[in-house]
């Protein structure tokens, strides 16, 4: 189980990495336009390009950005203890909000699978029936300490901004075992990239 | 604004007040003042100290200094925050979020921007009509039709 710890040693993220076709925003952006008022739950860290693009449509955008919010404390992330217990003080909403799209991106290799159990427990009550969730699995053997930054550069094109830092085994999580973890929800469309990332599209079952 | 070299993005608002087209004077909270209540003026406004309770100054802008903590819900015609904010913000004309702002709470403005490197946590309102607001200036992929709030992209 790796933990966000600490900024103090962290560069910048790797803005040379280019931009890659990402199918899976493709998806996510034909939802957002079918000219509802929706509302988006996006994990991320605020962004300008991504809340300029959202601006373009009826929406309201929630930034609970966990990137920021997770425990922090000397600049890797390393064995800790489970996040969940954090996750009602890290998603605290005033009613009782429902989203039409959930932008994980690719935070879930960095909890245990315990924790991802509980994340799905967790979210799928702010889940609408028809709603996407989109999160990038590391199929790589290894993946960065830190999780990255996503910054949409088009409907289709994902920039991941990559921190310079060390790396840790990845999950490499299957769809199955992703589904076996997230119980409260099912495969809509999956896609491998390759750049070592698969784009999983989930629905609330 | 996509696909735009950064030279060509629009960059936020300095430091200064933006001008109220009502009026020219300017107040200043300073450092080491901290106000509990609700404030009401007519005036542009800087605040560097600490204020609670609420702020509205609908034809005037607020500038939230590096220094400055507001938790209050805001409304102003332009509200600037380099310091730290929690609660909303109402714009009746943009909201800007610079690098070194922290904002806990919700946004809702006809423009909207946030530098890359705030700390946000909290919604921003894409669909607060206004006859200022114009198209995001993006990459052309970009085809909603809902046009009714801009963000502005500001990358460092």
């Amino acid at each position: 189980m790796f933990k966000v710890q600490g900024a103090a040693h962290l560069s910048a993220p790797d803005s040379d990495q280019p931009a890659y076709r990402s199918p899976g925003l493709q998806l996510i952006f034909k939802r957002i336009n079918n000219g509802d008022k929706i509302n988006i739950l996006d994990f991320g860290s605020p962004l300008a390009n991504n809340v300029e693009f959202f601006s373009s449509y009826p929406c309201r955008l929630y930034i609970a950005d966990w990137l920021q919010s997770l425990p922090l404390s000397d600049g890797c992330w390393a064995e800790s203890p489970a996040f969940s217990p954090l996750f009602p003080e890290l998603l605290s909403f005033d009613t009782k909000e429902q989203f039409d799209v959930i932008l994980g991106w690719d935070i879930i290799n960095y909890f245990d699978e315990d924790d991802i159990r509980r994340f799905s427990r967790f979210i799928a009550p702010y889940t609408k029936p028809d709603a996407l969730c989109f999160f990038s699995v590391i199929t790589q053997k290894n993946m960065a300490m830190q999780p990255a930054k996503y910054r949409i550069m088009a409907e289709d094109s994902l920039h991941c901004e990559q921190y310079d830092c060390d790396e840790c085994p990845s999950p490499r999580f299957t769809q199955s075992r992703l589904l076996e973890l997230m119980k409260e929800f099912q495969a809509h469309r999956s896609f491998l990239l390759q750049n070592g990332r698969q784009e999983q599209i989930l629905r609330i079952r | 604004m996509f696909g735009k070299p950064e030279s060509e993005m629009q960059e936020p608002q300095t430091s200064k007040v933006p001008a109220s087209s009502s009026s020219r004077e300017q107040a200043t909270i300073g450092s080491s003042i901290a106000i509990k209540g609700d404030l009401i003026g007519e005036e542009d406004l800087v605040v560097h100290g600490r204020l609670e309770g609420t702020v509205t100054l609908k034809q005037n802008s607020l500038l939230v200094g590096k220094d400055g903590h507001i938790k209050a819900d805001v409304r102003a015609r332009v509200i600037v925050v380099e310091g730290r904010v929690e609660g909303g913000l109402f714009g009746d004309e943009q909201v800007i979020i610079k690098k070194s702002g922290v904002v806990q709470g919700n946004i809702e403005a006809p423009r909207v921007a946030l530098e890359d490197g705030c700390k946000f946590k909290g919604s921003i309102e894409m669909s607060v009509a206004s006859s200022n607001a114009k198209p995001a200036a993006a990459t052309g992929t970009n085809p909603g039709s809902g046009h009714k709030a801009e963000a502005v992209a500001i990358r460092k």
